[in-house]
């Protein structure tokens, strides 16, 4: 044991110190960064020396590692709670655009407008000859034909905007595929290298991973070597430093018509491998709201908004119809068979529903009689009015009930949304305070930390000092 | 506060929306019925109008007969039966009035472009007076023909039921909706013509045999001014009947406007005390996280 072993003692703890003084400089740096989890310097002591046989000495402290705070299971839950917000907040979204195409709740929605169709008929079967509430009738009409043409060209515009919004979410799922295979890379190669700093790169990893399950919604498992893979319902998408990257795909079937987008992953030649069906997430919502919600063929018997308006416009024109074909018009005198509404053959949808040229040319064509040449009779004029309170007129149900139905739903369908989305940013809130009381930085914690690895800095520092007096002494005892 | 709704968007309150909806249509329904009722009570109280006034021509016919028994009358039988052909022709022009443009007596045939005149018609009106070959029985020649139906016309005046708002043909001027005016004929052939068919002068007497027709000629014209009465009073029954249903559904649509109102517009009051506790919950937590961001231990490492 020499003079020079403190020294050195003393040098290792000065480096110790000051690594400790950089990493508590490092957290406080990162107090705001996002996903960044602090670091701790672990100190161990150095291997003793043996005296002479009367014991060990120490020989001072290292820096043994450095330790993150990371916690595998608040991430998980996070990302899992994450794809739930993200799904919630994206069917609000649609819904909040349906209550405005729809627009609902208001006086002048499509109810009111069908409610203002048949009574149109009722003020004509007090005066069925007269001829300006027989062009009442058919502005009504007019109105009302407009409003349907109008929501589905609305709902449509909706439907488009959802497949760009998926086409946009495949490019950042498959740039953050990408990613996070290149962190694995990274890290992979960081964990053989000394001095590397591999948590930033799980840091960051976890950054990707997170915005990859607000998109959709993953499974993640770890390797032994640091590096992960990702799943999408159970497909492999990310396999250690490989990415199989993500596209959309229509199918239509050919006995409907009805166009639906599937998501498939692809090998590295672009091969399609599997369909990807994502339970959560913004693209799951996507997926469902544009292949069921508003696709104007489903088929697969969940709530289509869109198919529920064509079933009403067409449940409108076949009612309307079966009567007026059985009526005469003012100047008939054999029956004319007359629809009031085109197409008369096949289903009519909320597109293509027209007024007959028949009658929008030539009010008195209106069939409201069930005699010819009788202008006051308005049989056929009052079945038509009655239609309102029809209680088989469409699903066991008034044109009201089964809008009102049908307006509910969509209301539901939103309060879920809210509901969800609230109760998913709560939990959620929870989760990233009590991830962030564990991984996140306390800047009390560490103007401890600062303290004390300054007190020891500076107390080694003194250590030297003395030590540099004793040999100064020593030194001078030659002289 | 602002909107004075509750109810913003349909993800406020589905079960609620779907309520108020019903509701509007409800109230929205009820008031097309008010509109077809108020519609339809008009053309009843013009009905009723002409009723009255032919009524009242049909009892001066029936004075003109009594008149016509009186011994200062016995020379004036033409005149009386002259003056009973304007009558008539007042009469035909009361059964083919109209309301706004729709003929009240001639049943679903409600306009004069549904009406074509067969000769010896002249016109399209549903009831004409025409002057025919003269007979035995008929002397005069004149007949009133009815070119109308006797279907009814009916309105919706609720959910469930309907209420014909038409006085037929036949129901005010008895079988053929001419039977009553044919009496009135018969009548004026008393008056103005002999039995063997020439017209009476003023020195042509009533002889046994026409006190005989003229008796049953004046109980024809009674039976027929019952008949006429009865078809009024059943029209005043059903402006009565409408009335209520009216008063009815204004009662039950101030109800339906209640219930709405409860579901979907604002409790003023609970809205402002909500505001003024919410506010204080939030002036609460503002002071207290100002006081929590200013902690930290670097401020005490000064």
């Amino acid at each position: 044991m020499s003079s020079f072993s403190s020294l050195e003692i003393s040098k290792r703890a000065l480096a110790a110190q000051r690594l400790g003084l950089d990493v508590t400089g490092n957290n406080i740096a990162n107090v705001n960064t996002p996903n960044y989890s602090r670091r701790q310097v672990n100190f161990s002591e150095t291997d003793p020396q043996l005296l002479n046989g009367k014991g060990f000495l120490g020989t001072g402290a290292i820096v043994d590692n450095l330790r993150s705070f990371r916690e595998e299971l608040f991430d998980r839950e996070i990302r899992n709670n994450l794809s739930r917000q993200n799904g919630y907040s994206y069917d609000e979204k649609i819904t909040n655009n349906l209550e405005s195409i729809l627009n609902e709740p208001s006086d002048a929605g499509l109810n009111e407008i069908v409610t203002k169709f048949f009574n149109s008929f009722h003020d004509l079967s007090n005066n069925p000859q007269n001829i300006s509430l027989r062009n009442n009738v058919i502005e009504q009409a007019k109105t009302l034909v407009d409003r349907f043409h109008s929501t589905a060209q609305l709902l449509d515009d909706a439907r488009s905007q959802i497949l760009s919004d998926i086409n946009q979410n495949v490019g950042k799922i498959n740039s953050l595929l990408k990613d996070v295979a290149d962190l694995n890379s990274k890290i992979a190669s960081a964990k053989v290298v000394t001095d590397s700093d591999v948590q930033s790169f799980i840091d960051k990893r976890e950054e990707k991973l997170e915005e990859l399950a607000k998109v959709a919604g993953i499974n993640v498992t770890k390797s032994d070597a640091g590096t992960v893979n990702v799943f999408i319902n159970g497909i492999n998408v990310v396999t250690n430093f490989v990415y199989s990257p993500l596209k959309t795909q229509t199918d239509i079937n050919p006995a409907t018509g009805e166009s639906t987008i599937q998501l498939l992953n692809t090998d590295s030649n672009g091969n399609t491998l599997n369909y990807i069906r994502p339970t959560s997430g913004e693209i799951a919502s996507q997926l469902k709201h544009y292949n069921v919600t508003l696709d104007d063929k489903d088929s697969s018997g969940n709530f289509s908004v869109y198919t529920k308006l064509n079933e009403f416009a067409d449940a409108i024109v076949k009612k309307v119809n079966s009567l007026t074909t059985t009526g005469y018009g003012l100047d008939d005198t054999t029956p004319p068979g007359r629809n009031f509404f085109e197409p008369a053959v096949g289903n009519a949808t909320a597109h293509t529903i027209e007024i007959s040229a028949s009658i929008l040319n030539n009010p008195r064509n209106i069939p409201l009689s069930d005699a010819p040449n009788e202008p006051g009779n308005n049989v056929i004029a009052l079945k038509i009015a009655n239609l309102a309170t029809d209680g088989t007129f469409i699903d066991n149900q008034t044109p009201s009930d089964f809008y009102s139905n049908f307006v509910g739903k969509v209301g539901s369908m939103g309060s879920e949304a809210i509901n969800g989305s609230n109760a998913t940013k709560t939990v959620g809130d929870q989760l990233s305070n009590q991830r962030e009381s564990v991984i996140g930085v306390n800047l009390d914690e560490e103007a401890v930390n600062l303290i004390k690895y300054q007190k020891a800095f500076e107390a080694s520092s003194r250590i030297v000092s003395t030590m540099n007096e004793i040999l100064q002494t020593i030194v001078n005892l030659g002289k | 506060m602002s909107s004075g709704k509750q109810i913003i968007s349909i993800s406020d309150a589905p079960k609620d929306i779907v309520d108020v909806k019903k509701l509007s249509e409800n109230i929205s329904r009820n008031e097309q019925y008010q509109n077809n009722i108020g519609s339809a009570l008009q053309e009843l109280m013009s009905v009723s109008d002409i009723l009255d006034s032919t009524i009242q021509k049909f009892t001066d016919i029936r004075n003109i007969a009594l008149d016509a028994t009186q011994t200062g009358n016995i020379g004036n039988l033409p005149v009386l039966a002259t003056s009973i052909q304007v009558i008539l022709q007042d009469i035909i022009k009361d059964a083919n009035s109209d309301f706004n443009g729709k003929l009240l007596f001639s049943g679903t045939k409600t306009t004069l472009d549904s009406i074509t005149p067969t000769p010896p018609q002249t016109n399209s009106s549903p009831f004409e007076l025409i002057k025919d070959t003269p007979t035995a029985t008929n002397p005069s020649g004149f007949i009133v023909v009815f070119k109308g139906n006797v279907k009814d016309i009916e309105i919706q005046k609720d959910s469930k039921s309907t209420e014909v708002i038409n006085t037929k043909a036949n129901e005010i001027f008895g079988t053929g909706g001419t039977s009553a005016m044919q009496n009135v004929i018969d009548l004026y052939n008393l008056l103005m013509y002999k039995s063997d068919g020439s017209k009476r002068t003023d020195k042509d007497l009533l002889n046994k045999e026409d006190l005989g027709k003229l008796d049953a000629y004046q109980k024809n014209i009674t039976d027929n001014l019952q008949k006429m009465e009865s078809a009024n009073s059943i029209n005043g029954s059903r402006i009565n009947r409408l009335q209520a249903v009216t008063d009815q559904i204004t009662s039950e649509n101030i109800r339906l406007n209640e219930v709405k109102s409860k579901l979907e517009d604002t409790d003023v009051a609970q809205t402002a005390i909500n505001l003024a506790r919410e506010n204080t919950a939030l002036q609460y937590t503002l002071q207290v996280g100002s006081k929590l961001v200013q902690q930290s231990l670097f401020d005490f490492l000064r």
